[in-house]
């Protein structure tokens, strides 16, 4: 049998995966609703705090001085202007922001994010109440996959781990990476602090080299599958 | 430089507890609805068929709406309805802009900030129903829950249950509104003057001649679509013929096989003539002269025929076509062709709408035209004008002891305003509040109702629904962030019709009842919540619970609880098939001939009113002997039309024409005491309206009207419906435009008493002289991107932008539009506007 050498450290890519996942999440949550006090302590955290400042997120001045109850409650009316209304928002659906889109809440964009959450085995829960393309649930699917993904890596289970990479690659490709761009670039448009502006640019920093990272990852694996979007890559070689 | 690293190390750096991942779970979920299945035609892909019902406008039409991927996608007709026969309107099927609509309210909103500022902050339902049954509760504690003012648009059947009859009941406050005024309640009050309960559905199915006043059947109507299909296949099939009286020539009128053009306000005066060409000819002989037997046309009990013929004669005298062309503009000859038309074509439908009677004295509009149709024998009988009928649920009625309710009397105008207001006067609720004199409520809610944009006067409206000290706090219950929604405190968003139960009951026209029901197609989007629902769980939280779940629960008990509807398979038959009607039914005519048997009205309680020959149970209407029964009377015992019997005419108890609202006899009154003691003409006659008679030589009369695409105020946000209809122009005739050098396309001002609005004039023969006509549905500030052009941020496109072609919204008249009444009913005088209209650029 030939000896394959490994092109990949392992347990880093478990760790990788993690904070992957952790970062759709964090991601997600701040998307999904207005920051309770609580949430905006977890934030405030020293070591939390220093790796915002190396990836330039920066929440904003009175971040570090005012008390979280007034800060939290002025962010509740800033969400709610930016991304609820009543009149005038920047809805965070996927169909109503893409360009060329139906405009419409639960456009036929809205069911093919559905479908593609029940062709990876998840659905959406029965006492959600958000559309299926809201940004915040797009961002829990992928948080979820590169959990999976982790485990996947740490069983060495590379047929589940490419399964899972070319979900996220593809999610990315078709869905949150054609939207979610353009998205951030209203936030900071509209935004009147620099709270969500400071989250839209990380996730428009991060995901925008997701698409490459995944392909990256599929190829670490040896397993020499194009992925299913047909996308041209080059293989790179451990 | 920024790194993949740097974005990695803040994954690494979150704590757990910061992590959403609330929204997917790993097992597929299985869901079953009622309905049938069918396929896209360009997908291929199975859809699920939902039997429903719509709710754009008030005909509520039977519907399937079709769910693909779990989004609903198309609405169509229902072919099992016999009230549609599955045609559905551009409206119902434009609905689907309702559930997808970019801009609807999917959250409780609490306003910060002003009111009307414009700054909101979501907050959850459980909050906002705290505040709201706090501020509620402590009201009923205090023994004063009449301070909480309800006011409605469009709430029925088993909504208006729920919410009216157990949970307002419950609470206590008989303030209650809802929008009747603004439509048309001169119609109605006019029918309960003459016929007793209202609602008249036009037979076309049967009729060979159909004589329209001020209707536009063909493109809005409370029975729209089940009537206007009908008389389309008549008018087409049968080739009868119509002739439409009317201000401007409506798609109605363009329909008909004539159009008679009318000044505005001045039908009453062409039927009034009519009925003396009628009964001056002898034309009323035959079935006109057997139906008046069952009329009144004089004070005092029951006259002969020949002294009824005798007295319609004598009061119709004057009423002359000569009389009737120098008012209305209607040549003398025509009034007289068309009336022999009407009279001789057996049967014909007489048929009467806003165009008629939202004016001065509509009501007394409405009763003339009752008066024709009785003269020549066209009342309820198959092919005439006929007593509606409906279906009739049983339902959970809730607590067996109600509060006795108490109610603040603002609900029925400024005093003086209307006599007979048996609908209330409800676009001076406002006024009245400003007023105080009848006291202020201190919680004004309203549901699916826009106080602003409906009624006239649209910035007084404005300014009396801002002023906390007028109203100390407001709660709306809206799927749309509308002009009024964005003046309340808390906005608690409804489920639009897609995404939530009820029963309905709509009248049918083929004269038999028929059961259907609206179910939601989908789950209700984010946290929007049925209104009805919410009652219930404010009347848990207040403590004096319905006995109800939630309105699935109680439409599950009333299919139980209606034979018909329990016999045909309940609930679930609902469910999978919508509507049902039972096939062995006979439709029902002649209603007020039926004989009553002698265990009716000789029983314990019932009594003959020697004055009216009306049997009713003094009993029932809490009278404390016969003896005081028979000494005071029926007329005059306070609301003793509930405790109607029979009407005794030549000896024989007929189920006669059962009063409502008010206590008139079982005769169809066209002479009515009652309208007589409150300072009118008893038998329907002729006043101009005093702003009309004193108009100088360049005042024009502004009148309004409805299209086909759009619904009076909560379509605008369907962009389908919109981008047919988004832009409305001011319609004058070449003859009045050249006078005032005004060219088609024109920029014009119309101003009025109470403001001024501009507007593109659009100068056609399709309107008489004299007159101007701006349509409803426009100008609005709020209600979305289709509806106001109030894009998401300035200056980016979205997604939908390219395709918002249109670059104007339109002008809401109803700036310029008074709420004033017409002094019997209470009716918005609509089309009775005294405007000048100028070219802009001309001086005063």
């Amino acid at each position: 049998m030939p000896n394959v050498k490994p092109l990949f450290d392992r347990d880093e890519l478990v760790r990788s995966a993690i904070e992957r996942s952790r970062l759709y999440g964090l991601l997600a949550a701040v998307f999904r609703r207005e920051p309770s006090v609580e949430f905006l302590c977890h934030l405030k955290t020293p070591e939390l705090m220093v790796a915002f400042s190396a990836a330039g997120v920066d929440l904003g001045d009175e971040f570090g001085t005012d008390p979280f109850v007034d800060i939290a409650d002025e962010l509740a009316i800033e969400y709610t202007r930016l991304f609820l209304g009543p009149g005038k928002h920047i809805s965070p659906h996927e169909s109503v922001q893409l360009k060329r889109g139906s405009g419409i809440l639960w456009g036929p964009e809205t069911s093919a994010v559905l479908q593609a959450y029940r062709d990876a085995g998840f659905d959406v829960g029965e006492n959600e109440t958000y559309i299926p393309d809201h940004l915040s649930v797009e961002l829990d699917f992928l948080a979820l996959l590169a959990n999976e993904e982790s485990q996947a890596w740490a069983e060495s289970d590379l047929d589940r781990t490419v399964q899972l990479l070319r979900l996220q690659h593809s999610f990315i490709s078709q869905h949150i990476g054609k939207w979610a761009a353009h998205f951030c670039t209203k936030v900071n448009e509209e935004a009147e602090f620099t709270f969500y502006p400071a989250f839209a640019n990380l996730l428009r920093g991060f995901l925008s080299g997701e698409k490459a990272d995944t392909s990256n990852r599929i190829n670490m694996t040896g397993k020499d599958q194009q992925p299913e979007n047909g996308d041209n890559h080059k293989s790179v070689s451990g | 430089m920024l790194n993949r690293r740097n974005f990695l190390q803040v994954g690494a750096s979150v704590p757990l507890a910061a992590l959403a991942g609330e929204a997917l779970v790993r097992h597929v979920s299985a869901g079953t609805v009622g309905g049938g299945k069918d396929y896209s035609p360009t997908t291929g892909k199975e859809r699920q068929a939902i039997p429903s019902a719509c709710w754009q406008c008030v005909t509520r039409c039977p519907n399937i709406s079709y769910v693909e991927d779990g989004r609903l996608v198309k609405i169509e007709g229902q072919p099992n309805s016999i009230r549609t026969h599955g045609t559905m309107c551009a409206k119902g099927q434009g609905g689907v802009g309702q559930f997808s609509d970019p801009d609807r309210i999917l959250y409780p909103m609490r306003r910060v900030g002003k009111r009307g500022e414009g700054k909101w902050k979501r907050v959850s339902w459980d909050e906002a129903l705290t505040e709201v049954a706090a501020r509620m509760k402590k009201l009923r504690d205090a023994g004063t829950p009449e301070k909480v003012m309800f006011h409605y648009g469009r709430m029925k059947a088993s909504h208006s249950k729920l919410i009216k009859s157990l949970f307002l009941a419950n609470y206590g406050t008989g303030t209650v509104g809802n929008h009747t005024s603004i439509c048309e309640a001169a119609k109605w009050t006019g029918q309960e003057l003459t016929w007793g309960g209202h609602y008249d559905n036009w037979d076309f199915d049967n009729t060979n001649y159909v004589l329209n006043f001020g209707s536009n059947v063909l493109e809005a109507h409370t029975n729209h679509i089940p009537t206007a299909h009908r008389l389309i296949a008549r008018l087409t099939e049968k080739n009868i013929r119509m002739v439409t009286f009317d201000v401007r020539l409506s798609n109605t009128a363009a329909m008909s096989s004539e159009w008679v053009p009318v000044i505005p306000g001045t039908d009453r005066a062409v039927v009034l003539a009519m009925c003396n060409v009628v009964m001056n000819e002898g034309l009323y002989k035959g079935v006109g002269e057997d139906f008046l037997k069952f009329v009144k046309v004089t004070a005092g009990r029951n006259p002969s025929v020949d002294e009824k013929v005798a007295a319609l004669k004598a009061h119709l005298a004057d009423f002359t076509p000569e009389w009737a062309e120098k008012i209305s503009g209607v040549p003398a000859d025509k009034i007289r062709t068309i009336a022999r038309e009407v009279a001789t074509s057996k049967p014909a439908c007489i048929i009467s709408y806003r165009g008629a009677v939202a004016h001065y004295l509509g009501a007394d509009t409405e009763r003339a035209v009752q008066m024709l149709a009785s003269i020549t024998g066209n009342v309820d009988n198959p092919g005439g004008r006929c007593k509606a009928v409906g279906a009739k649920w049983k339902y959970p009625k809730g607590p067996k002891k109600k509060p006795k309710s108490r109610k603040l009397k603002i609900v029925d105008g400024l005093p003086g305003a209307a006599k007979l207001p048996t609908h209330h006067v409800n676009h001076q609720v406002l006024k009245m509040i400003k007023d105080g004199s009848a006291g202020r409520p201190e919680i004004y809610m309203w549901y699916c109702y826009t106080p602003v944009y409906a009624n006239g006067e649209v910035q007084d409206n404005i300014d009396i629904l801002k002023d906390e000290k007028l109203i100390p706090f407001s709660v709306c219950s809206n799927p749309f962030y509308d002009e009024s929604a964005a003046l309340a405190d808390i906005i608690l968003p409804d489920t639009p019709y897609t995404e939530r139960w009820g029963w309905e009951d709509m009248v049918s026209p083929a004269q038999i009842p028929e059961y259907y029901i609206r179910q939601p197609v989908v789950k209700p989007l984010g946290e929007s919540r049925d209104f009805a629902d919410v009652c219930i769980e404010l009347a848990d939280r207040m403590g004096f619970p319905l006995g109800v779940k939630n309105h699935e629960e109680f439409l599950k008990s009333s299919c139980e609880k209606t034979p018909a509807v329990k016999a045909a398979g309940g609930f679930e038959y609902m469910k999978a098939n919508g509507v049902y009607h039972d096939p062995k039914a006979k439709p029902k005519y002649f209603s007020y001939k039926k004989v009553l048997k002698p265990e009716a009205y000789e029983k314990d309680g019932v009594v003959m009113d020697p004055a009216t020959g009306v049997y009713w149970n003094w009993k029932k209407a809490k009278v404390a002997s016969e003896e005081d029964a028979l000494t005071k009377g029926y007329t005059h015992t306070k609301k003793s039309y509930k405790a109607y019997v029979g009407q005794e005419i030549d000896g024989v108890v007929y189920s006669g024409f059962k009063p409502d609202k008010v206590n008139k006899s079982g005769f169809m009154e066209l002479y009515s005491e009652i309208v007589e003691e409150k300072g009118f003409a008893p038998l329907p006659s002729w006043t101009a309206a005093p702003e009309h008679e004193a108009m100088k030589s360049d005042d024009l009369i502004m009148t309004t009207f409805k299209v086909a695409t759009q619904i009076h105020s909560r379509s605008a946000n369907c962009k389908y419906l919109t981008e047919i209809f988004h832009e409305n122009s001011a319609w004058v005739n070449p003859v009045t435009a050249t006078e005032r050098n005004i060219a088609d396309g024109d920029m014009v001002t119309i101003k009025s008493d109470f403001g001024e609005v501009q507007i593109a004039a659009r100068v056609t023969p399709a309107i008489v002289p004299g007159t101007v006509a701006v349509s409803h549905h426009c100008g609005h500030w709020e209600y979305g991107r289709y509806a106001s052009g109030k894009k998401a941020p300035d200056g980016r496109d979205e997604a939908d932008s390219d395709r918002i072609w249109w670059k104007s919204n339109g002008t809401h008249p109803n700036w310029i539009i008074g709420n004033r009444a017409d002094p019997i009913s209470g009716q918005l005088r609509w089309m009775d506007t005294v405007v000048t209209v100028k070219k802009v650029g001309t001086s005063a």
